[in-house]
């Protein structure tokens, strides 16, 4: 499909911004893929940019510097020991074992929100929009995308003869079906959240076999964000697709699903008729659970496992300095939210607010919590990883004078609520602004307690006074913002409201301009920045530690994704 | 003539006697005197000295915090002093007074007890500890009568057994003639020859005391986050077991030697009792 | 029998009570915190869950009584297969450690009590302790690093695909923690009995140590790993969770402990259920075997 005038618009205004040096030529191609722009129009956007420079300060994810199979260390340094564009694997086959840890519901594409759950069905189904680790978006089930009507109306192509594993043949009503699942307002997904004031039930028709055409409640220039694999449980399903997954597990993926147990794991082999012809190189891939975190490294370490699906990077120390493993680490937008009800003592003065983000030893925390992997934070939900991030805001750093100042003589005390996963963060917290004189209870709840209530009126992680979210990442800032932070967010733990904040995020949506979305990025960080409803001090790393004497092509994924594609031994 | 005689060797009594109650009385002196014992304070974080090995500076290395081990296991002993023994007390006098009355009179008595007694151990794991956080709240006593009470079957049980086996000997028939009434014979006759095991069920207890704190951290009751409880310390570091051991086995040390004193001391107790 | 059944029935009731006591949803922990509200209260209204109490009890009596058991809220699984299958394993662990325990147990026990007051006899008390006052998660990961990962004699887990050879390093970890505690107990009882007069006139009298421990001693101690099966039981099928955690172990503790934090009521009462009835029969059990070692006693009235 070639492209629209509105693309060509576009790469007009995207050739122009990379000539002046407003963007980089990563966020170029970012930008680009995002647009869905058609391979020549990217060509010649990138041979209008110039030079090969990169322009300007850009923190997204790893750059492809071979480790030559040196151990990495968990911490600090970042490096890659494969690179994440699709080169050729050197040998063939293999099964590859998986550690994950055990899920405590059932694996369901439709409804599964954990880790574990999410890379089983990556392994045998597909999303329209793969999103890559550096956040740049990968053709799959769609082959092209282009906007029309502003943005407001968003027409999808198909890859043609693409089959699921019975060989029923993908078509565009199948897509729609699966679409409609999730849009459904009686629908259990997380996914119908993810929409929410942008796509609805009845949004979506078929133009044609292999055509399916999206029409939004509003402009929304990042959409094709919002169907690819960001949004988790977009996968296609085939149209008579039932629960539970493990019995119908016919999806479009690179493996199909050979057994299942909900306590010891999930065994796959490679799909024969995978439309990605010559991959995947893997003859099969076997995950294996494991109920405890550290067992799980013990099995890396003895090799009943060669990879993780998700990692604790304080517990690979022992397998940091083993240069039989290569620890790969990217940049990811997973954040751990502290919030403080602005409506309510002690917080409903800034001053309190301003003090207790002013007593924290941002860099302590990441040393102690993410051996000083993470990226930090400014109080801010505009990651350093996100392009249209402001970068010349001051970082907010420990001032124990300016918190006196502050504190104008107050004392101030307050519980802290959260659930055990956040508890090393909450003592980290406690010590530390013990020494500027604030007190802090630590409020442990399990995590069962924690989440359950009535989100409108009383449940703990939106109604206590001060609290710790943990939040996994998203791959546009405004995920973020308009669920947690505008004023009538329906997860926001704050009550802060702010009109002018409301405005801005609105108007980040509806712009492609990039230099707009800038602009409208910062009137929100300032905002926040200013206000502290919420404190974040750091950005996480994401992590994956693989053994590289064995294979090759294993890379982290900001959001834990798997992609063995290109995974072959060596 | 096997063991009587060394059981008799006052020297070998008194060296034993000598080791358990030393490290009972530091123990002791900890719990009252951490502040001055402790050369930093127990939640002091140096975030760049995280993981450091056992040193001059730090005799036993720090944590994942940065917090010198010396310093918590020594801080660590008031709370394990404190909650640990008073329930493994509770749990050994309630268990000792029922495991003697069911086992001596049987019957209606030994039934209805053994029925609500079956019905508690048949509870699904932590179910009574937190039914009584939800009832009446978070707190050191809580944990002390939860604690007591999970443990009091365990001592029930197995005083009960012993009883059933006395009650049939000699002895008690002969003080049942004599016109003894039943708490001289519960309390003079059988106890004394069923203490020993008592003694050893209890100190058992006792390490399992203080490692179930540990594990009610999770829902909210025993060692608050950041405790410097031995058990917590050790359930809280073992991930870092591989890499920074000292973590891990001074507390477990700390621990062992609790436990160890304290079976010991009651050996000795016994054993010059009989002698 | 009558009694019997009535504290499992008791049991059951307090469970559902007790479930609605304790605060956590199963709805949104099955579809997440990010589903809508509307989808767990349909969710809940779906699992039967806005039922009074009264109704939910009796409606899941009739089906458990029947033998249809339910499928757990939160794996779907059919919570017989589930039950069944886990308490399967945690049996199978159990009485191997348990096959393991007394022999060793009885023996050091022997050993400590007839040289009481010697070196070696202080020497099996204090390793006995260390391996009482050791952790389940300290001993179970050190031998994980020993033989899994530095050896690599073992895998690192016990999954039902690696068979006996899984079980291995579980049942040491086992044998660590309850052999210290019943050969203690032996060995109070062996103490116990050489000072009783009747053993201290046979002595005097000349009997040879052989003797002694056939005729006297070992039938007071026999009673002793009894008693402790009766505790050990109960711990070896509910109390196995460390275990069963950090080696993947599908076995009943963490079944349990795993349907209680999640209120998956089907599968926490099934499990109780079925538990329950394991316990009572273990107390069935070495109340015979008691009455069959020693004819004197007679569980029942005194006389």
């Amino acid at each position: 499909m070639s492209d629209n005038e509105l693309q060509r618009q576009w790469a007009g205004e995207l050739a122009d911004l990379a000539r002046s040096g407003a963007i980089s030529r990563r966020e170029v191609l970012r930008k680009a893929s995002v647009f869905g722009l058609s391979i020549p129009l990217i060509g010649a956007v990138l041979a209008a940019c110039g030079s090969d420079d990169d322009k300007s300060a850009d923190t997204t994810s790893a750059s492809p510097t071979t480790a030559a199979g040196a151990g990495t260390t968990a911490g600090g340094s970042e490096t890659t020991s494969a690179s994440t564009s699709g080169s050729t694997p050197a040998g063939k086959g293999g099964i590859l074992a998986v550690g994950a840890l055990t899920p405590s519901t059932e694996v369901d594409p439709v409804i599964g929100y954990d880790a574990a759950s999410i890379a089983i069905f990556q392994l045998t189904h597909e999303y329209l929009i793969w999103l890559n680790p550096d956040f740049t978006l990968r053709p799959q089930l769609a082959e092209s995308w282009a906007p029309e009507e502003e943005g407001k109306r968003w027409v999808v192509s198909l890859r043609k003869g693409v089959t699921f594993s019975d060989g029923t043949p993908l078509d565009a009503d199948t897509v729609k079906a699966s679409y409609d699942r999730l849009l459904d307002p009686d629908s259990e997904s997380a996914a119908l959240s993810a929409f929410d004031g942008v796509l609805e039930a009845g949004g979506i028709t078929v133009q044609d076999e292999s055509t399916v055409v999206f029409d939004l409640v509003r402009p929304y220039a990042d959409f094709p964000y919002l169907i690819s694999a960001n949004t988790y449980n977009t996968v296609i399903l085939p149209k008579d697709y039932t629960a539970p997954y493990q019995d119908h597990a016919i999806g479009t993926g690179p493996f199909v699903l050979t057994s299942f147990s909900a306590t010891d794991g999930a065994k796959f082999s490679r799909n024969e008729t995978y439309w990605d012809t010559g991959k995947p190189g893997l003859d099969g891939v076997e995950i294996k659970f494991y109920k405890d975190p550290q067992a799980q490294v013990l099995g890396l370490q003895s090799g009943e496992v060669d990879t993780q699906v998700t990692s604790i990077i304080s517990l690979l120390t022992p397998v940091a300095n083993n240069p039989d493993f290569t620890i790969d680490q990217v940049n990811g937008t997973g954040v751990n939210v502290f919030t403080m009800r602005v409506d309510q003592a002690p917080f409903d003065k800034k001053n309190i607010r301003q003090a207790v983000a002013t007593a924290l030893d941002r860099q302590a925390i990441n040393d102690t919590l993410s051996n000083g992997a993470a990226a930090l934070g400014n109080d801010h939900l505009l990651a350093p990883a996100y392009p249209a991030s402001p970068t010349d805001i001051p970082q907010r750093e420990i001032d124990l004078d300016k918190v006196k100042e502050l504190l104008a003589g107050e004392s101030v005390s307050f519980k802290l609520t959260f659930e055990p996963p956040l508890k090393d963060f909450a003592v980290v917290l406690q010590e530390q602004l013990k020494q500027a004189g604030i007190s802090v209870e630590l409020d442990q709840r399990t995590s069962d307690e924690f989440y359950a209530g009535d989100q409108a009126t009383d449940t703990p992680w939106l109604f206590t006074t001060a609290n710790l979210v943990g939040w996994a990442g998203r791959a546009v800032p405004t995920q973020f913002i308009i669920p947690m932070i505008k004023s009538d967010g329906i997860w926001n733990g704050s009550k802060y409201a702010n009109p002018a904040l409301d405005a801005a995020a609105d108007a980040y949506d509806a712009t492609t301009d990039e230099a707009e979305k800038k602009k409208q990025a910062k009137i929100i960080a300032e905002a926040m920045h200013e206000d502290t409803p919420v404190i974040i001090t750091d950005w996480s790393a994401s992590v994956r530690p693989y053994n590289s004497k064995k294979w090759t092509g294993i890379s982290a994924h900001p959001s834990s994704f798997v992609d063995f594609n290109d995974v072959a031994p060596v | 003539m096997i063991g009587l005689r060394a059981a008799r060797d006052p020297s070998r009594r008194r060296v034993t006697l000598v080791i358990a109650v030393t490290v009972l009385a530091v123990w002791i002196a900890s719990a009252l005197f951490a502040g001055l014992l402790a050369p930093f304070s127990p939640s002091a974080q140096l975030p760049r000295l995280k993981f450091a090995d056992p040193s001059v500076h730090h005799l036993f290395g720090t944590d994942g915090f940065g917090r010198d081990v010396f310093s918590r296991v020594i801080a660590g002993a008031r709370p394990v002093l404190t909650i640990a023994p008073l329930a493994v007390l509770l749990a050994t006098v309630a268990g000792t007074v029922l495991g003697l009355i069911t086992g001596y009179f049987g019957g209606l008595t030994d039934s209805i007890a053994m029925k609500i007694l079956q019905s508690f151990a048949i509870l699904p794991p932590l179910f009574p500890a937190v039914l009584a956080v939800a009832l009446l709240g978070r707190s050191t006593t809580v944990l002390v009568v939860v604690l007591g009470f999970a443990f009091t079957p365990l001592i029930t049980w197995t005083v009960r057994s012993a009883t059933l086996v006395e009650r049939e000997k000699q002895f008690v028939e002969a003080a049942r003639l004599r016109g003894e009434s039943t708490a001289y014979i519960l309390g003079r006759e059988i106890l004394p020859n069923i203490a020993g095991s008592i003694i050893v069920e209890s100190t058992v207890r006792l390490a399992d005391a203080v490692f179930s704190i540990a594990t009610l951290a999770f829902i909210g009751l025993g060692a608050a986050p950041g405790s410097p409880d031995w058990g917590a310390q050790v359930a809280d570091n073992r991930v870092n077991l591989q890499f920074a051991w000292w973590t891990v086995l001074f507390p477990a040390v700390a621990v062992a030697s609790l436990v160890i004193s304290v079976s010991l001391l009651a050996d000795v107790i016994r054993e010059r009792r009989s002698a | 029998m009558g009694g019997f059944l009535l504290t499992l029935a008791l049991t059951s009731i307090l469970i559902f009570a007790l479930t609605n006591v304790i605060p956590g949803d199963v709805a949104r922990r099955i579809l997440g915190r990010e589903a809508s509200q509307e989808a767990v209260n349909a969710k809940r209204a779906e699992l039967g869950l806005d039922r009074s109490i009264l109704v939910q009890y009796r409606s899941w009596l009739g089906g458990f009584l029947r033998g249809d058991w339910g499928k757990s809220y939160t794996k779907g699984e059919p919570v017989r297969e589930l039950v069944l299958s886990h308490l399967g394993r945690s049996l199978e662990l159990g009485l191997i450690a348990f096959a393991v325990v007394v022999p060793v147990a009885l023996g050091l026990g022997l050993l400590a009590g007839l040289r009481n007051g010697t070196r070696t006899d202080r020497a099996i008390t204090v390793l006995g302790l260390c391996g009482t006052a050791t952790p389940e998660f300290v001993s179970g990961v050190l031998l994980l690093i020993l033989f899994s990962v530095r050896l690599n004699w073992l895998p690192s887990s016990a999954r039902d695909e690696y068979g006996l050879k899984g079980l291995v390093l579980p049942v040491i970890c086992l044998v660590i923690v309850c052999v210290g505690y019943i050969t203690r107990m032996v060995r109070a009882s062996v103490v116990a009995t050489l000072e009783r007069p009747y053993v201290r006139t046979a002595r005097l009298k000349g009997i040879t140590t052989a003797a002694l421990v056939r005729r006297h001693v070992l039938r007071n101690s026999l009673v002793v790993p009894v008693t402790a099966l009766g505790v050990q039981l109960r711990y070896l099928i509910g109390g196995l969770i460390t275990v069963e955690l950090l080696f993947n172990y599908a076995g009943i503790g963490s079944l349990l402990l795993g349907a209680a934090q999640e209120k998956d009521l089907p599968t926490l009462q099934a499990a109780t259920m079925v538990t329950g009835v394991v316990i009572m029969l273990t107390f069935v059990l070495t109340d015979a075997i008691y009455a069959w070692l020693d004819p004197r006693v007679r569980v029942g009235k005194a006389r």
